[in-house]
């Protein structure tokens, strides 16, 4: 998966979103689709439905989801606030992390993961401010994901 | 020879762009103990859709014939309840993917043409006349995997504008009709050529077992007709079935494409 010759774009757009307190999630799902938009072309399915919220820097949040051996999938985060930084893990049902692949962009971050049973996984996620000093706030977020 | 100074800065900011945040990943533990857990659960269940299940038969061994699953007759009853025409509404939107799993053009335009006479029933055709025109011109053209994504895109323009209308249980209704709808073929395609590998596809016992909470939540006019009645006992009948092993029994495979048939006729039937 060449994530990388997109990423460069990516990572322009990212520093063109103004650094608005109030972020919109929209503006996650959006990113995430940008992001997305090489794995389509690698044979990945990308669900119209997505999860988001606000999430508050430093608390994490977990989402259970039935997955399926024999299916690849990549999960990924993101949020339209700049200078966080994200966290994003896929557990299975004993609450080993099973998580093989990586990729890490400015304001996105996605979990590639090839379920070796089907079953219900956890997918656990964390937001934090990079500067220590900035206090805790809700930040909006998204998580979607593709399949093949 | 030298690197310029400017390029290095460029080359040093590029690679903190691309990289700057993969050590953070590796803070989250590699083990979570799953019984106390530091971290809120989100609520919201998003179901895997049909053609994310039903792909997987194409990966094994032994050539589903989907064909034979394409729904044919769509003499529904219109009923007046809209529960009811929810729920017939979650099937024809599982309908149109086990078309587009056959390729065939008749089967996606009738299972499209229901879903638009249903939606405009339910007032939701202002949002789901262009997904429909989208998917009959993506079907002409062969396009499945364009029709797969605008079925997908319509099932969450209809649950959001249910929600908008304050119709979340309607919402509701159509995401399990949908699961039934695509267990049952699903279970029928299993039950065709059984191995162990193929049943694996059904151990879903928590998204089950999901819907069952779901309902029994609804208001007690809506879960107490008949129909709701069935639907409610049949999926705890589900649950435990699916809950059973991970690879489910042929028999079990059986049992659940029977209960799931039983639900869809009862909806199917239902005024």
């Amino acid at each position: 998966m060449n994530i990388l010759k997109s990423a460069p774009f990516l990572a322009s757009l990212v520093l063109l979103i103004p650094p608005s307190a109030s972020a919109m999630v929209d503006e996650a799902h959006s990113l995430i689709m940008e992001v997305a938009a090489p794995f389509v072309e690698e044979g990945f399915t990308i669900r119209a439905d997505y999860w988001n919220g606000k999430l508050e820097t430093g608390k994490q949040k977990l989402i259970r989801h039935q997955l399926f051996r024999g299916n690849e999938y990549w999960f990924w985060l993101a949020t339209s606030d700049p200078g966080c930084s994200l966290k994003i893990e896929v557990y299975d049902a004993e609450g080993q992390a099973v998580t093989i692949e990586r990729t890490d962009i400015p304001n996105c971050a996605g979990a590639r993961v090839t379920p070796t049973k089907t079953g219900s996984y956890y997918i656990l996620v964390k937001i934090d401010w990079e500067e220590a000093s900035k206090a805790a706030s809700n930040v909006g977020w998204a998580v979607a994901y593709g399949y093949r | 020879m030298s690197i310029p100074t400017s390029l290095k800065i460029g080359l040093s900011l590029l690679g903190s762009l691309l990289f700057s945040h993969s050590s953070l990943a590796e803070q989250l533990p590699t083990k979570l103990d799953l019984s106390s857990i530091p971290a809120t659960f989100i609520d919201d269940v998003i179901v895997p859709n049909p053609d994310e299940v039903f792909s997987l038969m194409d990966k094994l061994p032994g050539q589903p014939d989907w064909s034979s699953k394409v729904r044919k007759d769509f003499a529904i009853n219109k009923p007046g309840n809209r529960t009811t025409l929810a729920l017939i509404f979650g099937t024809l939107i599982a309908d149109g993917f086990v078309a587009v799993q056959a390729e065939d053009t008749e089967g996606v335009k009738n299972a499209g043409r229901e879903i638009l006479a249903l939606s405009k029933t339910l007032g939701l055709e202002e949002a789901v006349v262009p997904h429909c025109n989208a998917i009959i011109s993506a079907c002409q053209n062969r396009l499945w995997d364009d029709v797969r994504g605008e079925i997908d895109q319509t099932h969450k323009t209809v649950k959001e504008t249910m929600a908008m209308m304050q119709d979340e249980q309607l919402a509701q209704c159509v995401s399990v009709s949908g699961w039934v709808r695509g267990t049952e073929v699903l279970t029928g395609l299993v039950g065709d050529g059984y191995s162990p590998e193929k049943a694996e596809i059904l151990h879903q016992p928590d998204l089950a077992a999901h819907f069952v909470k779901q309902l029994e939540a609804m208001d007690p006019e809506t879960i107490e007709s008949p129909a709701m009645q069935t639907i409610l006992k049949g999926l705890k009948d589900v649950t435990r079935l699916m809950s059973e092993r991970q690879e489910l029994s042929a028999q079990s495979v059986t049992q659940i494409h029977e209960i799931c048939a039983q639900i869809l006729a009862s909806i199917r039937a239902d005024k």
